[in-house]
C-alpha cells in the first residue's frame, strides 16, 4: 500500500455487476479509464488476475463475477483526478452499465404432444436457445482450420498486420452504419477487440519474430486460454469473437489464401455447428436459413442474440456426432419443444408440416392486430401510440403497429455523455424518427433532466427530494442556451414530418408563458439566421403536477394538447413515492381520486376542442383500457411490444359500456371497489361464446387422428381458448385411451373436462376424406370435439349433454354433416341447443 | 316389462347422455316401459325413485365407473353392461333382459 507516495492511488470495491466484468461493461469502464494519462489497472482479490483498465481484454481477462473484491490502482500524473472520477463511477454508474441477460425457455418441464409422440419420432432433445419451428436439409459447418494460415516471416510483417487490421476496421465501420439493434451492438463488440490494446500489443509483440498470421495466432491462442480459465460461462462463450476477428484479420491479411469462411445455403436448410461466429451468422441467408443447432453455444452468445433477433429457432446441447447420420437429409427443428427430429417418418412429418403452419397462423394473427387501426367494437376509434427514448426504436414501433408516437423522451440523448449534444446531432435524431414515423404524429418532450436522472456536466445539486426539487422546465432557465438548441433542432427537423412540442413538469400558467416567449426568441433566431423551421408545431405539456389539473380550462387557452403522465400523477396525486418500501403499496393508479382527476381533464379539455393522450404504465394494463377509454382519452401511448396485444383487446370494447364503467368506477368509495367493478367487467367481458365459427374446420384436409387432435387444439390456441394447447391435448388423449369416441355412421366425439381450457368450446371438423379412428366402429368424417372448462360448470354442460343425446339421432347427424359453411353449421347448432 | 337403467362414463360429458338416449329410445320402439338415470358431470338427473325401483323388474346398470348409490339395487335383477354396449347394440340388452325375466 504506497499511500505515502503522491503519484500512486488506488480505490477498493466489490463487483457488483451480475454478470461479472464481460465486454460491455468493460467497454464502458476502459471508456472512463481512457480519459486519464496515468496507468490504470484492476487486480481482483479473488482470482489474483491483474489487468490494465485501459484494455477491454485486459479487464475481461480479470475474470471478474458478482461480488468478487476489486483494487483499481493508479499510477502517474492525474492519478487523483482519475481516483476521484473512478470511484464516482464505481459507485454511481458501473452498476447500471450492464443487465441480467435474458433466457427464453420456461424451466418447466415440456410435455411432448401425443400427436407427435404416436408416430414414434426420432428426436434429439436439446434446449431452446430462441423459439419457433423451421424444416430444411441439416447442413454441418466445419469449423475453419486457422493453421492453413501458418507461414514464415514474408517481408513487412508490421505493414501487413496494420493494413489488415485497417481493413477489418473499415469493414466493420461500414457494417455498422447499416446495422441496428443487437446486431450493432456485436459489431461494435468486435470492433473494440480489435482495438484493444492488450489484444494488439500482444500481436505487435509477436511481430517482431513471427508472421503476421504465426503472430495473430498465437495471441488468438493465449486470449482463449485465459478466457477458458474463466469460471463465467458468459466469458468463455466470448472466445468465439475473439476467433471471429483473428478469422477476419488472417482473411485481409492473405487474401491470396482461398478459405471459405461463408457457408452457402441453397435450399431450406438447418445449420449445425460448433459454435457460429456472428459473421459467419450474418453472411447466411435468412429466407433459407429455417434453424440452428449450435452445439455449444450458450444463451448469451452474440450469434444466439442475432439469432433471436432474425427469429430464427435454435437449439443447444445437441452434440455433432448424435446426427452425423442426419446430415444433409431433411430435419425438423422445434425450439418451443426443444427437439430435432431426424429419420422423420411419414407421421412426424405430418405433425411439424402441421406445427409449422399453426406457428405461421399465430404470428400471421398478431401480425394483423399490429397492422389494424385501433377502434372499439362500435367503431369509436383512439389513436394507440408508442413511448420512445432514442431513435432506432420509431422503426421497430411502427412495425409494431403504433400510430404515432406519444412520447419521445430525448433526456436519453443528454445522458452518459460528457457535454450535451450539440444542435445538429439533436436534428438528426429527431428527423430520423420523423421521417420513420412518415407523416405519423409525433410528441417529442424537450428535457426532462435533474431529480433522478441526473447528467454530469451539468453540475445540478445533489438534492434531499428530488422529485419535488430541481429539474424539468425548472431547470430550463439556468440552461438556456440547452433549451433554445433543443427547441431549434425540433422546429427544424418538423419539416420533415407531423411534430409537437411538449414540455415536461408544467405547474402553472406564467411557466407555459415563459416556454412561448423562448419559442419565440428561438423561431426569430432562426429566421435571422435564414435557416427553415416549421411554423407551426403543436404545443403542448405533460399533465402530471395535480395543479394543472385544477386550471386545465386556463391552459386550455395557452396550449394544443396535453399528455397525462400516470406514473408520476400518481406518485404526485397521492403524496406516494413508489420506490419507497414502506408506502408503495399506496401507489395505485386505480385510486377513485386519480380516476376523478383524469375525467376533470378530459372533459374540461374537451369542452375546449383540446386533445388529450396518456402516456406512462397504466396504458399497456389490458384490464384498465375499458377505463381510459371511458374516460374518453384520444390517444394512449405505451412500450411498443404492447400495442399489438391493446389493439387486440381495444377491438373488443364497446365504448358505451366503457364509458359507464368509467362513470361507475369514479363513484366508487375504495380502490377495492373499482378493482372488483373491473375484475367483474373482464370476466363477462372475456370469455368466449360456447359456439362459434372460429372454431369450425370446413374441408379440412387431416390425414390421421393425430392430426385431427393436433389441429383442433391448435386451433383453440390459436384463438386464445386455451394457454396450453399441449396439456390441453394430453388430456384429449386420456380419453381416448378409455376407449375410442368414434360413435360410428363416421362421427367422433373426442372430449375432455380439463384446466387447460380457459373457455368451454365445441369444435367441429369436416374432414375431406374419412380417416381411421383407430376404433372398432369404421371410418371417421366429421368430429365433434368437446373441450369444457372445470370452472365454467353447469350451464355449459347442459348443452354438452343435449349436443350429445341429439348426435344418436340419424336427421341430426345428417343436418350437421351437410351444413354448407362455418356460418351454417353454428346457426343450426344455436337453434338445435337452443343456446 | 319395466325397467330402470343408470348410465355413466369417466368424463360424464357425452356418452352417459348418449346412452341414456338410446336405451330410453329402443324402449320406446319395442314398447318397454324405462326410466334412466344419469350420472354424468352434472351430477345425478333424473333420479329413479324408491317406488321407481320398487315397481321395477329389472335393472340395467349400463357404467364404465363405479355408480352412485349402487345399494339401491340390492334386492333387485340386474343387467351389468358397458357404456358401448348401451349405444352400440342396446337391442340385444333388452332382449337379455326378456331372457332372465322368464
Amino acid at each position: 500500500m504506497n499511500k505515502a507516495t503522491p503519484m500512486k492511488n488506488e480505490f477498493k470495491f466489490n463487483c457488483s455487476l451480475v454478470n461479472g466484468i464481460h465486454a460491455r461493461p468493460a467497454s464502458h469502464l476502459e471508456k472512463v479509464c481512457k480519459q486519464f494519462d496515468c496507468d490504470i489497472t484492476l487486480t481482483n482479490l479473488r482470482s489474483g488476475n491483474t489487468g490494465n483498465a485501459k484494455s477491454v481484454l485486459a479487464l475481461v481477462s480479470t475474470d471478474t463475477l458478482l461480488n468478487d473484491p476489486c483494487i483499481l490502482t493508479f499510477n502517474g500524473q492525474d492519478s487523483e483526478q482519475a481516483l476521484n472520477k473512478l470511484t464516482q463511477y464505481i459507485h454511481n454508474e458501473f452498476a447500471h452499465c450492464d443487465q441480467a441477460l435474458d433466457k427464453p425457455g420456461a424451466s418447466e418441464a415440456i410435455v411432448l404432444p401425443q400427436s407427435l409422440l404416436r408416430h414414434q419420432p426420432t428426436l434429439l432433445q436439446g434446449k431452446c436457445l430462441a423459439l419457433g419451428i423451421g424444416k430444411g436439409r441439416l447442413i454441418g459447418n466445419e469449423d475453419i482450420n486457422l493453421n492453413l494460415f501458418r507461414t514464415d516471416i514474408q517481408y513487412d510483417e508490421t505493414a501487413r498486420f496494420d493494413n489488415a487490421r485497417q481493413q477489418v476496421s473499415n469493414s466493420l465501420e461500414q457494417a455498422v452504419q447499416d446495422a441496428d439493434g443487437a446486431e450493432k451492438e456485436i459489431i461494435n463488440a468486435h470492433l473494440a477487440i480489435l482495438n484493444d490494446i492488450t489484444f494488439v500489443d500482444d500481436i505487435q509483440k509477436h511481430l517482431i519474430s513471427q508472421s503476421t498470421a504465426n503472430a495473430v495466432l498465437a495471441s488468438l491462442e493465449i486470449v482463449s486460454e485465459q478466457l477458458k480459465q474463466s469460471s463465467s460461462a458468459y466469458l468463455r462463450e466470448r472466445i468465439v469473437d475473439i476467433r471471429d476477428v483473428a478469422t477476419q484479420l488472417l482473411c485481409a491479411a492473405y487474401p491470396e489464401i482461398n478459405i471459405t469462411t461463408k457457408l452457402t445455403l441453397t435450399g431450406p436448410s438447418i445449420v449445425i455447428a460448433n459454435d457460429l461466429t456472428p459473421s459467419q451468422f450474418l453472411g447466411l441467408d435468412k429466407e433459407l436459413l429455417q434453424g440452428l443447432v449450435l452445439t455449444h453455444a450458450g444463451s448469451t452468445s452474440h450469434t444466439v442474440i442475432l439469432a433471436r433477433a432474425f427469429n430464427i429457432p435454435t437449439l443447444s446441447g445437441i452434440e455433432a456426432a448424435q446426427c452425423a447420420d442426419a446430415l444433409n437429409s431433411e430435419v425438423y427443428l422445434d425450439a418451443n419443444l426443444g427437439v430435432l427430429a431426424v429419420q422423420a417418418n411419414q407421421g412426424v412429418r405430418c405433425y411439424f408440416d402441421r406445427a409449422i403452419t399453426l406457428n405461421q397462423q399465430l404470428s400471421d394473427k398478431q401480425g394483423a392486430y399490429a397492422a389494424l387501426s385501433a377502434q372499439t367494437s362500435d367503431g369509436k376509434g383512439i389513436e394507440i401510440a408508442a413511448n420512445i427514448a432514442c431513435s432506432v426504436e420509431a422503426q421497430a414501433a411502427f412495425e409494431k403497429g403504433a400510430q404515432g408516437i406519444g412520447l419521445f423522451r430525448t433526456e436519453m440523448l443528454f445522458m452518459d455523455r460528457s457535454e450535451a449534444p450539440k444542435e445538429e446531432e439533436q436534428y438528426e435524431q429527431y428527423r430520423q424518427v420523423l421521417q420513420a414515423a412518415d407523416d405519423k404524429p409525433v410528441i417529442i418532450r424537450t428535457m426532462d433532466i435533474g431529480g433522478d436522472k441526473p447528467i454530469d456536466y451539468l453540475n445540478l445539486p445533489q438534492e434531499g427530494n428530488p422529485f419535488l426539487g430541481y429539474r424539468a422546465v425548472r431547470i430550463y432557465p439556468a440552461f438556456i442556451n440547452l433549451f433554445h438548441d433543443q427547441l431549434s433542432a425540433i422546429l427544424r427537423a418538423a419539416l420533415h414530418g407531423n411534430a409537437k412540442i411538449m414540455i415536461p413538469m408544467i405547474q402553472s400558467i406564467e411557466e407555459i408563458r415563459w416556454v412561448k416567449e423562448q419559442i419565440e426568441i428561438v423561431k426569430n433566431r432562426l429566421t435571422a439566421q435564414e435557416l427553415e423551421f416549421d411554423n407551426d408545431v403543436p404545443l403542448g405539456i405533460m399533465v402530471e403536477i395535480p395543479a394543472t389539473a385544477f386550471i386545465i380550462d386556463q391552459f386550455c387557452q395557452e396550449v394544443e394538447f396535453f399528455s397525462i403522465g400516470s406514473n408520476d400523477m400518481t406518485q404526485y396525486l397521492l403524496a406516494v413515492d413508489r420506490d419507497n418500501d414502506s408506502v408503495a403499496h399506496l401507489y395505485n393508479s386505480l385510486a377513485p381520486s386519480f380516476l376523478r382527476m383524469l375525467d376533470q381533464v378530459v372533459s374540461t379539455a374537451h369542452q375546449y376542442g383540446r386533445w388529450v393522450g396518456l402516456c406512462g404504465e397504466l396504458g399497456a394494463d389490458a384490464k384498465v383500457l375499458p377505463l381510459l377509454i371511458g374516460a374518453g382519452l384520444d390517444e394512449i401511448s405505451m412500450s411498443a411490444p404492447k400495442i399489438a396485444p391493446a389493439k387486440a383487446v381495444l377491438s373488443k370494447l364497446n365504448s358505451s359500456d366503457c364509458k359507464a364503467l368509467f362513470d361507475q368506477a369514479c363513484q366508487c368509495p375504495t380502490i377495492n371497489d373499482v378493482q372488483a367493478l373491473l375484475d367483474n367487467a373482464s370476466a363477462s367481458q372475456e370469455s368466449k361464446p360456447l359456439l362459434s365459427t372460429e372454431c369450425v374446420l370446413k374441408n379440412a384436409d387431416f390425414s390421421c387422428k393425430e392430426e385431427v387432435i393436433q389441429s383442433m387444439v391448435g386451433n383453440l390456441g390459436l384463438h386464445g381458448r386455451t394457454d396450453n394447447t399441449y396439456k390441453l391435448e394430453e388430456d384429449i388423449w386420456a380419453r381416448e385411451a378409455v376407449f375410442s369416441t368414434a360413435l360410428g355412421y363416421g362421427f367422433a366425439i373426442p372430449h375432455t373436462k380439463s384446466e387447460h381450457i380457459r373457455d368451454s368450446s365445441i369444435s367441429i371438423a369436416h374432414l375431406n376424406k374419412p380417416i381411421d379412428w383407430q376404433s372398432d366402429s369404421g371410418d371417421v368424417d366429421v368430429v365433434i370435439m368437446l373441450t369444457l372448462n372445470k370452472e365454467q360448470g353447469d350451464q355449459h354442460m347442459r348443452i354438452f349433454s343435449s349436443l350429445a343425446r341429439k348426435l344418436i339421432h340419424e336427421s341430426f347427424r345428417e343436418q350437421l354433416r351437410h351444413s354448407k359453411d362455418e356460418a351454417g353449421i353454428i346457426s343450426m347448432l344455436e337453434k338445435e341447443l337452443a343456446v | 316389462m319395466k325397467i330402470v337403467a343408470i348410465t355413466a362414463c369417466p368424463t360424464g360429458i357425452a356418452h352417459t347422455y348418449m346412452a341414456a338416449d338410446k336405451l330410453s329410445d329402443t324402449a320406446k320402439k319395442l314398447g318397454i316401459t324405462i326410466k334412466v338415470e344419469t350420472q354424468g358431470a352434472m351430477g345425478i338427473e333424473n333420479r329413479l325413485t324408491e317406488q321407481d325401483i320398487h315397481r321395477a323388474d329389472i335393472v340395467v346398470m349400463a357404467a364404465d365407473i363405479r355408480v352412485e348409490y349402487g345399494e339401491r339395487f340390492e334386492s333387485k335383477l340386474c343387467v351389468n353392461v358397458s357404456i358401448q354396449d348401451a349405444l352400440k347394440k342396446p337391442q340385444s340388452i333388452f332382449s337379455q333382459c326378456q331372457k332372465l325375466m322368464k
